[in-house]
């Protein structure tokens, strides 16, 4: 009998732990704005990983088209009537050690995937370090959540 | 000199017949795709799974899943509910992922046709880990939908996907 209250007990205090380890990931959902304003990225979480999609791009259109912008810069040319609107440009992301890693960025400017480490600094600002091979080759941006907590 | 060269062919045969692969159509049951509502204009995400089973379906070929080579993806077609459906959507681009396997952009379609229920997508030339995706347990179908404008109801469709299957004779 008090093996089974201590398991129950041990069960319960795993369970908590995992559930708030759930919730620390979960305060990169949300809609945030790179330093450079031309775009808005909702992140949200499909299955166990995050991902963040443009829903508001500054340009719209293309100047040359007057249509919407697309992944014109696509490696895959059968790739480049996607919209630039909707497009997932964080990618795979998983939470662990207080940061979200594992991930991907894509750049629609030069169509380049880099890989991608996001650290909060607080609940409204999210350190994006984009970079080849290995973290110290990279390049940080600064992104601030739209909606303030 | 005569004998070596015997046992080369031999050799050379051997090998052929070793390596040599057929191909398999593996077409999934249709998969329900829904966002739910209410849903604003520009991107939304619908999401669907799937449990491929892709080892039983290659037992019943008679094949082992360690004879699966190499996947690709053929066809992406949706049939949605009512026109309605299709009226108020510009684009849709379609995604595969699973937990253990990253995302992989699969097709697209833009313009998305109005008045159609049925409706073709454009498949990728570029596609990475079709395979170990459809060897994963559960695949997350993940459409993202670009509205034209609000919809108070759920968005609606049903995916059939077609891969085509290389596995070892």
């Amino acid at each position: 009998m008090k093996n089974l209250i201590l398991l129950a007990f041990f069960t319960f205090l795993s369970t908590i732990s995992n559930l708030s380890a759930q919730d620390a990931g979960d305060k990169l959902i949300g809609l945030w704005e790179p330093s450079n304003g031309k775009a808005r990225v909702k992140i949200e979480k499909i299955g166990t990983k995050y991902y963040g999609k443009i829903v508001w791009l500054r340009e719209p259109n293309d100047p040359q088209t007057g249509q919407p912008k697309l992944d014109k810069n696509n490696s895959d040319q059968s790739m480049r009537n996607v919209p630039l609107k909707g497009y997932r440009m964080l990618k795979d992301f998983v939470h662990a050690d207080g940061e979200w890693n594992n991930g991907t960025i894509y750049d629609p400017e030069s169509g380049s995937t880099y890989s991608c480490v996001i650290k909060a600094k607080n609940d409204n600002t999210l350190d994006i370090r984009g970079f080849v091979g290995v973290k110290a080759l990279g390049r940080t941006d600064v992104w601030k959540r739209m909606q303030v907590k | 000199m005569k004998v070596l060269l015997s046992f080369s062919s031999f050799l050379l045969c051997f090998f052929f017949a070793c390596t040599e692969s057929k191909t398999i159509t593996f077409k999934t049951a249709p998969i329900a795709l829904v966002a739910s509502g209410p849903l604003f204009e520009g991107a939304n995400t619908a999401q669907g799974d799937f449990f491929p089973n892709i080892a039983d379906f290659l037992k019943q070929q008679g094949l082992e899943l360690s004879a699966l080579e190499n996947a690709t993806l053929q066809t992406v077609s949706l049939t949605l509910p009512d026109s309605l459906n299709s009226d108020l959507v510009s684009e849709i681009t379609l995604q595969l992922a699973a937990d253990q396997v990253d995302m992989q952009k699969v097709a697209v379609l833009n313009p998305v046709p109005a008045g159609q229920t049925q409706l073709t997508l454009s498949v990728a030339q570029e596609q990475k880990k079709i395979a170990d995706l459809i060897q994963q347990n559960k695949m997350l179908l993940v459409a993202d939908v670009n509205l034209k404008k609000d919809m108070d109801a759920d968005w609606q469709a049903t995916a059939v996907l077609e891969f085509l299957l290389t596995v070892k004779k």
